[in-house]
């Protein structure tokens, strides 16, 4: 990653200072607008993690295309795995215009130089991790997404409409896999209560970590609006309930919402195994990267061809 | 020779290019002075283009836009019925003693996804 050489120049702060208060004032940008190298960084960084985590997503529930127990499963699935790759995709679009190549981007991602989510660094075991998936993961994604609709970058925004509708729809199978299983035998019920015990606490990490009373780059950029807390907070109330109802209990014991604040009590997950997670370190990174390389190099004929220039027919 | 422009306005430069209509024009030129005096006189937006209608182009087979077997996993329609479910669910849970009575938010529309989907299917 390239770093940020400070530049004294009063014509640059001035910029800088005249951006801010665009920003301030609810401006949006466009990526032909000039733009401080920070704001530049920031998003492309941000974009990049995101776009990397949809194509690396799309992984733990591909494994289960061929396992799926119904064709109906099989075929919804599979068009789900679609939207998701086709959402890296228009997301890689919209970071190559802050100034980073998409070949440069897919060969970190591989390479394991660039991050992506921590939910996707597991593994899945049965057919409820894949309910688990569907309902509360992409039900995570869609409260972080739908908050970035208010983003001051505007192809982020646009791109993001499209996803967010698609993310609601992925929203509507998920809970349909879950209440199939809760509809089920008490075999069924086990197996999703089971995954929502093994992803609970790779959820809470996957918000992140409550204010630090560091800076916050993305905040003060408006690249992000809400906070990792209001997040969690508004995942909490949205999910929780629904859960009970179903007689699904969530592994925190602390886990209690305080109707004098309006807020959940939760349990932290361990920070440091979520920072050993999301910087490469899970347990399935390496098989998911290997398998990703290796199909990227399965695949270079498609780029070779699409990029050769064209023959005349005989 | 005069050719088809299609014509694509902006009402906001944060919104995407939105068909707006066509003019016939000889060359790229008078097809923006043409569309400007045919669409936009009336504040109706911030920058609008014009492509010429050549450079287009159609997919043309609607058949192949069909969906030849069932396919409604990918509509918010093949998803219907699903208040149903989450009674029945709930039902059985409340049937065994398995539901979780706890303090909750009241106001559970957090986030409009129900509200959304039902206005799409």
């Amino acid at each position: 990653m390239t770093t940020t050489t400070p530049r004294v120049s009063d014509a640059y702060a001035e910029r800088t200072a005249a951006f801010r208060a665009h920003i301030d004032a609810g401006g949006m940008v466009e990526a032909t607008d000039w733009m401080p190298d920070e704001y530049r960084e920031s998003a492309l960084k941000f974009i990049e993690m995101h776009a990397n985590s949809e194509i690396m997503g799309a992984l733990p529930e591909r494994e289960w295309i061929a396992r799926a127990p119904s064709l109906r499963r099989k075929m919804s699935l599979t068009a789900k795995v679609q939207d998701e790759v086709g959402h890296g995709h228009m997301l890689y679009r919209v970071a190559e215009d802050l100034g980073k190549s998409r070949d440069a981007m897919i060969s970190d991602l591989i390479n394991g130089k660039t991050k992506f989510h921590n939910v996707f660094h597991y593994p899945t075991y049965t057919w409820g991790d894949v309910a688990v998936i569907g309902y509360l993961i992409d039900g995570a994604a869609l409260v972080t997404q739908k908050a970035l609709l208010e983003s001051s970058y505007a192809p982020y925004v646009r791109v993001l409409k499209r996803i967010c509708a698609e993310e609601s729809l992925h929203q509507r199978h998920g809970e349909d896999l879950v209440l199939e299983l809760c509809s089920g035998t008490a075999e069924q019920r086990q197996m999703f209560q089971d995954a929502v015990n093994r992803w609970w606490d790779p959820i809470m990490a996957f918000f992140g970590t409550p204010s630090t009373g560091r800076r916050d780059v993305l905040l003060e950029w408006r690249l992000k609006v809400k906070s990792n807390e209001e997040l969690r907070q508004q995942f909490l109330t949205m999910f929780v309930p629904k859960l009970w109802d179903l007689g699904i209990s969530v592994p925190d014991e602390a886990l209690a919402y305080d109707e004098a604040s309006g807020q959940w009590q939760w349990t932290e997950p361990d920070w440091d195994d979520f920072k050993r997670v999301v910087t490469g370190h899970g347990p399935m990174t390496e098989t998911r990267l290997a398998w990703r390389r290796w199909m990227h190099e399965a695949h270079s004929w498609v780029r070779e061809t699409l990029h050769s220039p064209t023959r005349a027919a005989a | 020779m005069s050719e088809r422009w299609e014509v694509f306005g902006k009402r906001t430069l944060d919104d995407p290019w939105t068909s707006v209509g066509a003019v016939h024009a000889p060359d790229r030129e008078m097809a923006l002075l043409l569309a400007k005096e045919s669409f936009f006189r009336h504040g109706e937006g911030v920058d609008f283009a014009v492509v010429r209608l050549d450079d287009i182009h159609t997919f043309g087979r609607p058949d192949l836009l069909e969906f030849v077997t069932d396919k409604s996993y990918k509509l918010q329609t093949g998803y219907t019925g699903m208040g149903d479910k989450r009674r029945k669910a709930h039902e059985i849970a409340r049937e065994t003693g398995a539901v979780i009575d706890r303090p909750r938010p009241s106001d559970k529309r957090v986030l409009n996804t129900e509200h959304r989907s039902r206005s799409a299917s």
